[in-house]
């Protein structure tokens, strides 16, 4: 319990760590309709420091954040949404991003710790998740099993009183498909036949980013254990101590 | 975390019927491992007799509307399928070798600013298991939103509308890619999900997975509404179509 | 909700659920990375003879029996990154046994929907999840991944400023091999003599053998979730999770 702060306080930051699941709920369900626009507008600061890392390394500021996760992602969508349309002409006129697929990471295992100054949150999830479309340029459906470990930063927006996105640090640990691969024993064979396929890509593209991956690696038979992601423990204020993505990161730095 | 109109023990009363409300949606899911479905409309939804008048359950397919039609779906009609089940499989009770499994995650939800009304949405990656005459069972993923309206009663939360709409359905150990793009989603489907759900009160197609989440159906619920209105029910009375629909999917074929 | 609780009671009492839901947040993640060593020392009560960790075919009981459970599978990803070695001599086989530990075995036991109560009196507390996982384990068959579908149920009891695991149950309806039909009789990998070695690693025997939760198949009377935590005031008065 949070004895050493007022009951104004600990008020103040339970509503904090019950908006801090909903500011993370609300963007999954915008990723899964690739509603990058609203959910980087809405929910984050447009901030120089606030960053965005996967396996391909860290954006940092809000630019680069956008180019990664709404520009390149767009064409990604686009470019699918040309290779569809003369086979299926019945997606003409609708929004070519979520034709591009659903991303629904699915938010588990919660860890939240609230700053005792109120003024952030830091969050851990485990995500087991589903990537599918019924169209594809293939012309067969598909749905892919993806399970990460999250690690986000909120913060107060100064410009409007909301909590909103610093950081995400997403950590892909498995990527298989519903519902006929043994994945671990994909990767045995693998290893041990010249002639098996070559796995998969970890990512669809890679992206620009400023501090260049690979950062965490998805499983694979050889790979110990990472621990980059780890939950937030309790903290006083956020720092580059207390905060994802690299804190070795100049711009992750506190201000002077 | 509310604009500050709220003492601070409206506040945490506030906090808790948000974490109420999940618990409630939480606890659905445990009755639902033992196909307490009777116990579930008995405790779970809305009593008021006004209120049960527009309770509703609603799927791709269309909404069962008034507790009684729901009752006749949710449970006679079940009731009836299982024990045709026992017969076929010559089992000795209903449910052997069945297995209901549908864990929710993602939980955003939302307490309207008057407090009598809440509105929330999961994900849920589930699935079900029908033993089949042969001594197997007939297992089948199912993946997608399932979303809520609640309503304080005298005695705590209570589900007034659900909605529980498919993404994914596909047999376990079979690759989702071998089935067809299109699917027949008529009354008449064998799609077991779709045959399932039978005949609603309201017969429409309310999400069409074709088009991954692009109709965006069921919706986020709305951030700090004021009050309940029909416009942003899980309802059928809140349904929006797409304003923009163009083609119905497989259609656009005859073009030379 | 009780209504009668004060202003700050609702407080401790909405920290309190937090920080159990931190807690398991954090257990999961334990798993994860491997740290089964770290569990019992980092996440369970201290000074309680009777804590207790249960599976579907028994229970151990007492702080050796549990703290030996974990240790165990400690050992077995010691011997599963020595017999890995062996086999890719090429790609590890300069690493010292701590820069390999952890390898092959990765379980991904996410912990969904919670449902907890806090006892009246603040002293302990129940809480039910819903577990649907994957895991990757190397066996004598080779490297293997499985889904499982499952459940934890578990004791909590304050221990100075933290609340600590009293008991557990993490048992499963479901493990089956990803891909697989798990309403169909299951195809087990043929033997490889390379991780024959693991076929005479056993766990700890159960300090107590019994039917914890009988697993899934199409032969299996409809079985309910463990019991769902109901509000109480103090856990003489509730129901236990442990054996």
């Amino acid at each position: 319990m949070k004895k050493h702060l007022s009951l104004s306080q600990r008020i103040h930051n339970a509503g904090l760590s019950q908006e801090a699941e909903n500011v993370k709920a609300r963007h999954q369900y915008l990723h899964a309709r690739c509603d990058g626009a609203t959910e980087y507008d809405q929910l984050w600061v447009h901030t120089d420091d606030c960053g965005w890392g996967h396996f391909f390394g860290c954006m940092v500021g809000f630019d680069q954040v956008w180019h990664g996760n709404i520009i390149d992602y767009e064409c990604m969508g686009m470019q699918r949404f040309l290779s569809m349309i003369d086979i299926y002409p019945e997606i003409g006129g609708k929004d070519c991003r979520p034709l591009m697929e659903c991303s629904v990471h699915t938010l588990t295992c919660d860890v939240i710790e609230v700053a005792d100054d109120g003024k952030s949150v830091r969050a851990s999830f485990v995500t087991p998740g589903a990537i599918n479309s019924t169209l594809d340029p293939d012309q067969e459906k598909w749905c892919h099993i993806m399970w990460e470990r999250y690690g986000s930063d909120f913060v107060i927006d100064e410009t409007d009183g909301k909590l909103k996105y610093l950081n995400e640090q997403v950590c892909p640990d498995i990527m298989s498909d519903l519902d006929y691969r043994d994945w671990a024993n994909e990767e045995y064979v693998r290893r041990t036949d010249p002639n098996a396929p070559p796995s998969p890509p970890v990512t669809a593209g890679m992206p620009h980013v400023k501090y260049p991956g690979p950062w965490h690696q998805p499983y694979s038979l050889l790979q110990p254990p990472q621990h980059d992601v780890m939950w937030p423990e309790p903290y006083e204020t956020l720092d580059a101590e207390h905060r994802y993505n690299n804190p070795n990161i100049p711009e992750h730095q506190p201000k002077k | 975390m509310e604009q500050k109109k709220f003492t601070d023990e409206e506040q945490i009363r506030r906090i808790w019927d948000v974490e109420d409300v999940k618990t409630l949606m939480h606890k659905r899911v445990f009755l639902q491992t033992g196909d307490r479905r009777a116990e579930e409309l008995a405790t779970m939804w809305v009593s008021d007799p006004e209120l049960q008048k527009t309770a509703s359950y609603g799927s791709n397919w269309g909404y069962y509307v008034g507790m009684d039609e729901i009752t006749k779906y949710y449970v006679t009609n079940h009731a009836a399928a299982l024990e045709e089940q026992a017969k076929a499989n010559g089992a000795a009770e209903i449910n052997l070798g069945n297995m209901y499994a549908h864990p929710l995650t993602t939980g955003l939800v939302e307490l309207a600013l008057d407090g009598k009304t809440a509105k929330g949405i999961w994900y849920t990656i589930g699935n079900e298991a029908m033993a089949l005459s042969d001594g197997t069972s007939h297992v089948q993923w199912m993946l997608g939103k399932v979303a809520a309206d609640f309503v304080r009663e005298a005695d705590g939360w209570k589900i007034w509308h659900l909605v529980v709409s498919i993404d994914v359905d596909c047999e376990a150990g079979h690759n989702y890619g071998e089935y067809p793009v299109y699917e027949d989603w008529s009354a008449n489907s064998s799609n077991p999900v779709r045959k399932e759900f039978g005949t609603p009160t309201v017969e429409m197609l309310t999400h069409d997975v074709t088009f991954n989440w692009w109709d965006d159906y069921p919706p986020m619920p709305p951030k700090n509404y004021e009050t309940f209105t029909d416009e942003i029910s899980y309802g059928p009375e809140g349904y929006k179509p797409p304003e923009v629909v163009g083609m119905r999917a497989g259609e656009g074929r005859n073009y030379q | 909700m009780k209504t009668s609780y004060s202003t700050e009671q609702l407080v401790d009492r909405w920290e309190d659920q937090r920080d159990i839901k931190n807690l398991m947040g954090i257990y999961v993640n334990h798993v994860i990375m491997n740290m089964d060593a770290d569990i019992f020392e980092n996440l369970w009560a201290k000074g309680c003879d009777d804590v207790c960790y249960g599976e579907n075919e028994g229970w151990y009981v007492g702080p050796n029996a549990v703290q030996g459970y974990y240790n165990a599978n400690r050992e077995r990803n010691t011997l599963v990154a020595k017999l890995l070695q062996q086999k890719f001599p090429e790609e590890i086989g300069d690493k010292t046994p701590e820069e390999i530990f952890g390898i092959g075995t990765f379980r991904v036991y996410p912990a969904a929907c919670p449902v907890i109560e806090i006892a009246e009196d603040g002293e302990t507390a129940k809480g039910l999840w819903y577990c649907w996982g994957s895991h990757a384990e190397v066996t004598p068959g080779g490297p293997t991944s499985n889904w499982s579908w499952g459940f934890f149920a578990a004791d909590f009891i304050r221990q100075g400023d933290a609340w600590k695991i009293w008991h557990l149950q993490f048992t499963n309806d479901v493990d089956a091999r990803c891909g697989s039909n798990w309403g169909k009789p299951a195809e087990a990998l043929p033997e490889l003599p390379e991780f024959a070695e693991l076929k005479d690693y056993a766990m700890p025997a159960y300090s107590v053998k019994t039917t914890v939760r009988e697993a899934y198949s199409a032969a299996r009377a409809l079985t309910p979730s463990p019991r769902i935590p109901e509000a109480y005031s103090t856990f003489s008065e509730t129901f236990s999770y442990g054996v």
